[in-house]
């Protein structure tokens, strides 16, 4: 898939991020008169932002040495340097309307070895949010860069799949981080106050981003091998942008002490699969190349939670009679610097099922527990030992994870202790990622961390048993960190 | 026994009964509560609220919101959003009180969703403060039993000291309070709260400034301490109207979720 397109029009808003910001000031200075400024600030509600400096070790283990893999790897024995200036603002131009802007107007990385030569360097600029919301009576219609949660779950939900993940999110979520916004065409007629029907549709879908050197994810230390008939591939197929589209609806309703949503979302994509064909005994039969796969899909689910008191549980499931999955994956583009593909996928072409289960505790605001199970199935997969049958999956299922998420607030929110802790069950993997974050005042505040990765890393995430790639490994990190709230 | 913000805010506004020859000393325990809820909850009220919490170490924290509030009788709509800090702006929270039913919800910035506080959250301290998310509701009348204790001066203003008392103790988030109600302003100078629990005196409400704003007496400034860890939440009235308009989808989901 051609990105340019989307990047283009990212930057565009970006420059209009900007333009309203900066030049719209200048010109009513210079014209002396009511101006697009004098708009400007009576349609100005509120804004905000953050600059924040992330200060990164990653530790030295016995895995491969940095560099290998062409930059896939994660580098080790690092120091890290993140400097990142995010910003938002809304307006109200007129009556019933709102105009929300956001952006990561700059993210500044940099990795230094232990010689102090710099490794990694890199300047991104990311829009967040960038949508107008206009309500006419019951009905409430958006379009714009947006992020856009479906389902009921919290973490794992299965039928949460508008947004692409910022899968450094994953590990390192900042607030405005943990999704990508994409854009976005949204109306939503409220029936009541509690119950909504929502429909959107997407023009330009694209699929996951993040930065491929960025050293929190121990990624792919081998190539993504997968056993496969070419044959059933259409290789080089580029599916023009234009056809690319999601399209959805859902209906969701608060009723009690219940909250039921039903959804339905069809998909046409470009996604690219990075293959290393081999033969029934091993062998390499072609060079690795991308391929593309199962460009069209649909996915139908559901959930539905309930609280009593201090517990709350919710189900959610998906069901697609022809789906793919992503594990990780997807395009990177950095702003000077030449597109990537990802090769980290679990697919299918056969129905596929996906449940969720997740249990909330929170016995006071103080204190957070979240339990949460996911399996991924697809059903009538071909046998991935079966050198006869046409492999046309990466992998039949994952048994997805465990999840236990602590939240603690002590000294009155100033001091919050959370833990995530990732558990893969078939792989016997695992992730830790503690945090201690302190508010210094009102603006500041300071946080230290680790991400502790333990795992064989041939085997998470494993594609097909054949397909060693590892999303996990053992590359710890450690970090402090400094946020100034505006 | 659940005490609202509107009891801070509204104070126990000036019953001006009082200039029409009411005779204030023959007024029982229910009559002077009476009048302090009719004055406390005009039918429409916006305020503007700045918190500013104090422990025994560390920096002060603000955190500033503005409340709507419509008012029927004993069902109320309240819609409550953060402006600072700057972390937590856009926060919002929804309390629908209608009959019996009550329901508390928020939203969060860091979390798309809604979430809903459940009953038993609502005795935790509001945002981090000495106030609680039960603080968000109104009272309602015939929620508790009051019992004139007599007449105090509480420094230097005669006050009607009352105790209250809920009917419900499951419900309730203290055992009782002990309320000084100014005599001739009904509003509430000074409250005890109770531990629902061990019946001890667990947090105090000491109101240090009234203003009368559009005709009603108003405490604008007042401090909650909790006694277990010495902590304080200063609650200043920055800016408030009564009698305002607000439409009833401001009390609403939508608005929770997408913002006014």
């Amino acid at each position: 898939m051609n990105s340019s397109r989307i990047i283009s029009l990212r930057n565009l808003c970006i420059i209009a991020f900007f333009a309203i910001f900066l030049c719209s000031p200048a010109a009513a200075q210079e014209k002396k008169e009511p101006s697009r400024w004098d708009w400007f600030m009576k349609a100005y509600q509120r804004g905000g932002g953050a600059l924040q400096l992330h200060y990164a070790y990653d530790m030295e283990d016995d895995g491969p040495e940095a560099g290998d893999t062409e930059g896939y790897s994660r580098k080790e024995d690092l120091w890290e340097t993140r400097l990142k200036l995010y910003a938002w603002a809304e307006f109200k131009p007129w009556r019933k309307a709102k105009i929300h802007l956001s952006a990561i107007t700059f993210e500044y990385i940099a990795g230094r070895d232990p010689d102090e030569s710099v490794v990694l360097e890199s300047v991104y600029r990311l829009p967040n949010e960038a949508y107008l919301m206009q309500s006419i009576g019951r009905f409430d219609f958006t379009v714009g860069y947006q992020k856009q949660k479906w389902g009921v779950n919290q973490f794992l939900s299965p039928t949460n799949n508008l947004n692409p993940s910022e899968l450094r999110g994953f590990i390192d979520p900042d607030p405005e981080d943990i999704v990508i916004p994409i854009p976005m065409v949204k109306g939503v007629f409220f029936i009541t106050d509690f119950i909504f029907i929502e429909g959107i549709y997407i023009p330009l879908f694209y699929k996951s981003q993040f930065h491929i050197f960025h050293t929190d994810f121990a990624l792919c230390r081998e190539e993504a091998i997968c056993q496969v008939n070419p044959e059933e591939y259409v290789p080089d197929e580029d599916i023009p942008e234009s056809e690319q589209w999601e399209a959805g609806a859902r209906i969701r309703a608060e009723i009690g002490d219940f909250t039921l949503e039903a959804n339905y979302l069809h998909t046409r994509e470009d996604f690219p699969v990075f293959i290393l064909p081999k033969d029934s005994e091993g062998n390499v039969v072609e060079d690795p190349h991308i391929t593309r796969t199962y460009p069209t899909y649909d996915i139908m689910g559901g959930g539905i939670g309930w609280r009593y008191k201090k517990v709350a549980l919710k189900v959610e499931a998906a069901y697609s009679p022809k789906r793919q999955y992503t594990v990780a994956g997807g395009w990177h583009t950095p702003i000077g610097g030449e597109d990537r593909t990802l090769p980290l996928l679990l697919a299918g072409d056969s129905p596929s099922y996906t449940w969720a289960l997740e249990a909330e505790y929170a016995p006071s605001r103080q204190l957070y527990l979240l339990l949460s199970y996911e399996e991924i199935r697809l059903t009538d997969a071909p046998d991935p030992d079966d050198p006869d049958e046409p492999q046309l999956l990466l992998s039949s299922e994952i048994t997805r994870l465990a999840l236990l998420l602590g939240k603690i607030d002590i000294f009155r929110e100033r001091l919050v202790f959370k833990l995530g802790a990732v558990y893969f069950i078939d792989d016997d993997d695992y992730i830790l990622t503690p945090r201690i974050a302190f508010k210094a005042g009102d603006h500041i505040e300071l946080s230290v961390g680790a991400n502790v990765l333990q795992g064989e890393r041939a085997d998470t995430n494993k594609l097909g048993g054949v397909a060693p790639v590892s999303l996990y490994s053992d590359a710890d990190q450690v970090f402090a960190g400094f946020r100034y709230n505006f | 026994m659940k005490r609202s913000l509107a009891l801070l805010l509204a104070g126990g506004a000036a019953v001006l009964f009082a200039a029409a020859g009411i005779n204030a000393k023959e007024l029982t325990a229910d009559e002077v509560m009476d009048r302090v809820r009719d004055n406390r909850y005009p039918e429409t009220s916006e305020a503007q609220i700045k918190l500013i919490l104090r422990g025994k170490k560390g920096r002060p924290l603000t955190k500033e919101f503005t409340m709507y509030r419509k008012v029927s009788g004993n069902d109320a709509m309240t819609f409550i959003e953060f402006e600072h800090p700057p972390a937590i702006r856009g926060t919002r929270f929804l309390v629908i009180q209608k009959g019996e039913k009550e329901d508390t919800y928020a939203k969060f910035t860091e979390n798309p969703t809604v979430q809903r506080i459940s009953e038993s959250q609502r005795s935790d301290r509001f945002m981090g403060s000495d106030f609680t998310y039960g603080d968000l509701r109104i009272e309602r009348k015939g929620d508790d039993t009051f019992e004139m204790l007599g007449k105090e001066e509480y420094e230097g203003y005669p006050c009607y000291l009352i105790k209250s008392t809920p009917k419900s103790l499951k419900k309730a988030q203290y055992s009782q309070l002990k309320l000084w109600v100014d005599c001739n302003k009904f509003v509430v100078r000074f409250t005890e709260f109770y531990d629902k629990k061990k019946r001890k005196k667990i947090k105090k409400l000491k109101v240090k400034e009234i203003k009368l704003i559009e005709n009603t007496w108003t405490a604008t400034l007042s401090v909650m301490t909790d006694l277990r860890d010495g902590h304080q939440t200063t609650m200043e009235l920055v800016k408030a109207h009564f009698g305002v308009t607000l439409g009833d989808n401001l009390f609403t989901l939508r608005t929770l979720i997408g913002g006014r």
